[in-house]
């Protein structure tokens, strides 16, 4: 059983035994559905990165619209793109902290360290703007490997052989100008750059993460013996081997053949910026020479990078890896073999209409993502497998506090919260790509501190702005600062805190509890100071950095 | 890879109450698990369109259900009883168990294999092909030496006592901070080069490894990123010589090749009046792959002895142009998928032109 499972019924939530399932879903009986409002706010950050509006909580409970309703409705929302890019970076891992060729080796960033953290994230995330511009407009997700365009923003715009507009700003839709073939993700920089190939290598790395990532095929965790092989230390004979030995060739046998569609990325220097930056058309005829091998993908014949992308559309691993990829993101946990069932409904709604928001809604559609708690046939391994509680990680609590504060943490350029060479993204639960790869489920020590820092930085924040500086309001809807305890705009506030922030409506013995925290902290201070308390704790609540 | 419900697939009633009964715990059949595994594990050599069948029996496919059902007692014994399939070993313990409860299927559980990819058609034409081949050409053959030389003169030509260091002595293994540095005259200059000469024969062997960029005061780009190697051996008559050139080397204001700034991976070897010309050579809107394409004065003199070339269009296929051996410098040209493109002709007479004198 986890901490959060304990944690969930510490925290007030239904008790599973009393919660009956849905008549009309085929809900397997361990599982017990979160209340509506907490779906919705499970959904919203999901999909939007962002809280629920006091508007659409009134609208559920009213019982003008359903979840389901509100679920299309953020899936259509402008903040869903910018959520699918930090939800397929956890999978897809590109938004790493370093790169073979640094930023201060453009002259036009050299000058100033703050380009250090825009550049990377430019980057990395090329293949997931790619990957989400796609979702976002509905596109048939083979479109990511078919696509003769890609993304860009201001700083890449700009350096690499791309038609970025000359007045634009933000990530745009782009076109290579250096001759690549059209493959949209497998055509990109981004992706090569954090998935790049040693000289020596062949590119066969990166057909491991076309693999991993387009086919959930994982080469790297197959148990392969080499106990019949001989030793491969010397280099001179690794590509003997890998022509020959049988115990290679388990692999090496699909590998090498669809390697060869990449030699337009294969650099004379990997170190050098105009050798790994443009597409280098005329390599693509190296790749069946060095490797010896004709091109393949999986025995099926091709002949160029291009024709790779509609192989991949082709093939039913692809249908079945963004099934399993997206469930598995939204669960907060791998898809394991006890999830046939509720995968196969997901894989369903793929087949009948292949685009990544068919995909999640089927997953949100799904019990396992709907669970708050577990029935009393619940097994140990159930309590073990499913994830019926989320952690907000270290990326998500920064979406979540800049819309509802306005806060945002950055220092030196770095956003403090999704980054690691100067912020704390994986101290606060977050994937970094190269290290940890899967965002934190419990909770640490330092992902606590993270949060503490956050919260009260936040808090702050909209202190200052709303209250004393007047600003639009955010996080507060209508109290004052002449406001106290017992009036009505102050209880009014603590009410519309408390179902913005958790998504619920306040027990009288927690509105108590609160205006005595306030009343205290005002005392020794002042009402601004006492808000800033008192917000800051609220945003520690279990309830709110748990989803 | 998991697995699915069926979608599509019918795994049993079977012959067999044994193997109905194992074909249950079967979770997804042909459609759902059955043919990704086949394609993961298999399909590089068990396949009717694969290339390159290491050994596999010829016929021994496992493109679809049908097959792999009429093969099933086979399959069994090598992957799940003597375990000499898949080469290397490496499945799963639950994807053994999910083969052996497939395998017990009965043979109504076919799928379609899946349709193949369909290369569009040529976009270039026989002039089209022509034209790249000659625009490429026309630069003559692009040797390391002379390259080097060109970038060595820009280097003694701007570079000051400090800036890139090493530039202005022999053997220029230049070096410059990575975020650059400027010359008393305005350019820039980041990264290093470094030069390796041995003696081969009775000649030298040079090796030159770039990596860095510059920039002039006008704002064109200086690159120089990869390798060029040359050696040359003899004089006149007699001479020997190798070339080649990986990497990205140019500036643009150069004039020539240079000024295209062209990506190379392009090695040429030969004597006074002869070369083979091997790789190929990247202009914008112009792409070549040399062919051991042959230079011969004492065969075709002025013209190509044989060898090939190919020609790529925009959208990343290939027309391969293999010479007749008349001389003619012309040739049939093939697409990517088979198709002819008819007969193609290059102007030969820069490549001449640049192998008549050359002395590394």
């Amino acid at each position: 059983m986890t901490a959060w499972v304990l944690l969930a019924g510490a925290l007030g939530c239904p008790d599973p035994a009393k919660i009956e399932a849905p008549a009309e879903a085929a809900v397997p009986e361990v599982l017990s559905p979160l209340p509506d409002a907490r779906l919705a706010r499970r959904l919203s950050l999901d999909l939007r990165g962002v809280l629920p509006s006091l508007a659409e909580l009134d609208s559920l409970e009213a019982g003008q619209v359903d979840t389901s309703t509100l679920r299309d409705s953020y899936l259509d929302d402008p903040r869903f793109e910018e959520r699918f890019v930090q939800l397929l970076g956890q999978a897809w891992r590109t938004q790493v902290d370093e790169f073979l060729v640094r930023y201060v080796e453009y002259p036009e960033l050299a000058g100033d360290e703050a380009n250090e953290y825009p550049f990377e994230r430019a980057v990395g995330e090329e293949p997931l703007r790619l990957a989400a511009r796609v979702a976002a407009e509905d596109l048939p997700w083979a479109t990511i490997v078919t696509g003769d365009w890609s993304m860009a923003n201001e700083v890449t715009g700009h350096l690499w052989p791309v038609d970025y507009p000359a007045d634009a700003t933000g990530w745009q839709k782009v076109h290579y100008t250096d001759g690549r073939p059209s493959a949209g993700i497998l055509a990109t920089n981004g992706l090569w750059w954090r998935y790049f190939s040693t000289v020596s290598n062949y590119n066969r790395g990166r057909v491991a993460a076309i693999a991993r990532l387009l086919l959930c095929e994982d080469y790297l965790s197959r148990e392969v013996s080499v106990a019949g092989g001989s030793s491969v230390a010397d280099a001179a004979d690794i590509e003997d081997h890998l022509r020959g030995n049988p115990y290679c060739l388990g692999c090496h046998s699909s590998i090498d053949p669809i390697a060869t569609a990449l030699f337009g990325f294969w650099p004379a220097n990997e170190y050098s910026i105009e050798e790994i930056e443009r597409y280098h058309p005329e390599r693509e005829p190296l790749g069946p020479i060095l490797l010896d091998v004709a091109p393949s993908w999986f025995g099926t014949p091709f002949t160029s990078l291009a024709d790779l992308g509609p192989l991949i559309e082709e093939d039913p691993r692809f249908a079945t890896c963004a099934a399993e990829t997206m469930a598995s993101l939204l669960w907060r946990r791998e898809a394991t073999l006890e999830d046939g069932a509720e995968l196969a409904d997901v894989r369903a709604a793929w087949m009948a209409e292949p685009r990544m928001k068919a995909v999640m809604r089927a997953v949100t559609d799904g019990a396992k993502y709907r669970a708050g708690g577990f029935t009393a046939a619940a097994s140990a391994p159930d309590l073990e497998r499913e994830r019926v509680v989320r952690q907000l990680d270290a990326p998500l609590l920064a979406s979540v506090l800049d819309d509802l504060t306005g806060f945002s943490w950055s220092w030196e350029g770095f956003d403090q919260l999704r980054s690691d060479t100067w912020g704390f993204r994986v101290l606060g639960g977050g994937v970094d790509g190269l290290y940890e790869t899967r965002s934190l489920d419990v909770p640490s020590l330092t992902w606590l501190l993270v949060v503490q820092r956050a919260a009260e930085s936040a808090a702050a924040a909209a202190v200052d702005a709303e209250l004393l500086g007047g600003g639009d309001r955010r996080a507060f809807v209508a109290v004052t600062l002449d406001d106290v305890p017992g009036d009505e705009a102050f209880t009014d506030e603590l009410v519309a805190l408390h179902r913005r922030l958790y998504g619920s409506r306040p027990e009288p013995s927690w509105t108590a509890e609160v205006e005595a925290l306030w009343s205290a902290s005002a005392a020794e201070a002042d009402a601004a100071e006492a808000w800033r308390t008192t917000l800051a704790a609220l945003l520690q609540d279990p309830l709110f950095v748990s989803y | 890879m998991l697995l699915f419900l069926p979608l599509s697939m019918s795994c049993g009633p079977g012959d067999a109450e044994v193997a109905a009964e194992a074909c249950e715990t079967q979770s997804a059949g042909w459609d759902g698990w059955g043919r990704g595994f086949f394609t993961t594990w298999c399909g590089a050599c068990h396949s009717a369109t694969t290339a390159d069948r290491r050994g596999a029996p010829v016929g021994s496919n496992f493109d679809s259900w049908d097959e792999v059902w009429a093969q099933r007692a086979r399959i069994e014994e090598r992957v799940l009883v003597d375990e000499s399939m898949p080469l290397g070993g490496g499945l799963s313990e639950a994807d053994r168990a999910e083969l052996k409860a497939l395998l017990a299927c009965d043979d109504d559980a076919a799928s379609d294999p899946g349709d193949e990819s369909v290369i569009p058609p040529a976009s270039l034409d026989a002039a089209g092909v022509a034209a790249r081949a000659d625009r490429v050409v026309a630069g003559g053959i692009p040797f390391a030496s002379a390259w080097f030389d060109g970038f060595v003169d820009i280097l003694m030509a701007h570079a000051d006592p400090t800036c890139p260091e090493g530039a202005n002595a022999p053997p220029y293994a230049i070096r410059a901070a990575i975020e650059g540095c400027v010359t008393a005259d305005g350019w820039m200059f980041s990264g290093l080069t470094l030069r390796e000469t041995t003696a081969e024969g009775t000649g030298v062997r040079e090796v030159v490894v770039g990596d860095g960029w510059g920039r002039d005061p006008e704002g064109r780009s200086l690159v120089f990123g990869g390798e060029l190697e040359w050696w040359g051996d003899g004089t006149g008559a007699d001479a020997l010589w190798e070339s080649r050139i990986d990497g990205t080397w140019g500036y643009e204001g150069a004039p020539g090749w240079q000024g295209e700034m062209p990506s190379l991976s392009f090695a040429a070897a030969g004597a006074a009046a002869e070369a083979t010309l091997d790789g190929g050579i990247a202009f914008v809107g112009a792409v070549v792959y040399f062919d051991a394409l042959r230079l011969d004065a004492a065969v075709c003199p002025g013209s190509i002895a044989g060898g090939g070339l190919r020609v790529r269009d925009d959208a990343g296929y290939w027309t391969t142009l293999t010479f007749d051996e008349d001389c003619s410098a012309c040739g049939a040209a093939t697409f990517a998928d088979g198709s002819s493109i008819g007969t193609v002709c290059v102007d030969p007479a820069p490549l001449w032109a640049s192998l008549v004198g050359y002395d590394p």
